[in-house]
């Protein structure tokens, strides 16, 4: 597939991919429907795209990449350092006191955090979501020599993760009694 | 850390989230996560210059 007028493919050929560092002076994208099959957008994601990449403006301190699979630009993600606390660290505090091992958990846990990934409507099931994952995950890995980043770790749907991370790429995720959760894995 | 990222964020996890975590980092990389890993090292070589080229 190497067209620019059709972008239901039948067969993914991998080696077309391309993932840039977004730059709105010299990438015009299109408008592209990043929005779930049912039209529900519950991460915000087509909310970003439309302010943040399609608008072209600059400000946030987050890298977004965009990517293209030969001709095509069919999805972006974003990305930042980021560090993890707990909200209530009394709690935690408590925790440790009962736990075995002597851990301090004050210290907050650096992570390379996966802000939104956007894939086209017209493009899922091809296995692009796997391709960012190992994009970041080497790219954690290259700027981490000295193992201070210990995670990778993005907001997803409970289905999403129950469905798609845990099962094909070995995220784990944390309990939540709402619709969203947080999917990790660890990069050291 | 890195030239990329010029500035960082903080999360405020909810505390049984931010104990999930901590629990997890305790284990060392499995076979499988690190062979994700690799693959994702290899995979990242192969594109991180993609942005050199033209649009």
């Amino acid at each position: 597939m190497k067209s620019t007028d059709t972008t239901q493919t039948n067969q993914f050929d991998a080696n077309g991919l391309k993932f840039k560092i977004f730059n709105p002076k010299i990438h015009q994208l299109p408008k592209i429907d990043f929005r779930q099959t049912n039209g529900e957008d519950p991460l915000s994601v087509q909310e970003y795209y439309e302010n943040c990449i399609l608008s072209r403006k600059a400000g946030s301190t987050e890298v977004k990449y965009v990517i293209k699979y030969f001709d095509n630009w069919i999805g972006f993600f974003s990305i930042d350092l980021t560090r993890l606390h707990s909200k209530n660290f009394e709690l935690v505090h408590q925790y440790e006191k009962k736990g075995d091992e002597k851990r301090s958990y004050q210290t907050p846990t650096w992570a390379l955090l996966i802000e939104k990934i956007g894939i086209d409507q017209r493009y899922r099931c091809y296995g692009i979501g796997k391709y960012i994952m190992l994009f970041c995950s080497g790219l954690a890995h290259s700027i981490n020599k000295d193992k201070q980043i210990k995670l990778i770790i993005f907001k997803t749907t409970k289905s999403l993760a129950e469905k798609i991370y845990f099962p094909k790429y070995q995220f784990r995720f944390t309990n939540a009694k709402g619709r969203l959760v947080w999917a990790f894995k660890r990069i050291n | 850390m890195s030239k990329l990222f010029t500035l960082h964020s903080d999360i405020f996890l909810e505390c049984d989230e931010y104990i999930q975590i901590s629990e997890y980092l305790k284990n060392k990389i499995n076979p499988i996560e690190q062979e994700f890993l690799t693959e994702g090292v290899e995979f990242y070589e192969k594109h991180r210059h993609d942005s050199d080229e033209s649009i």
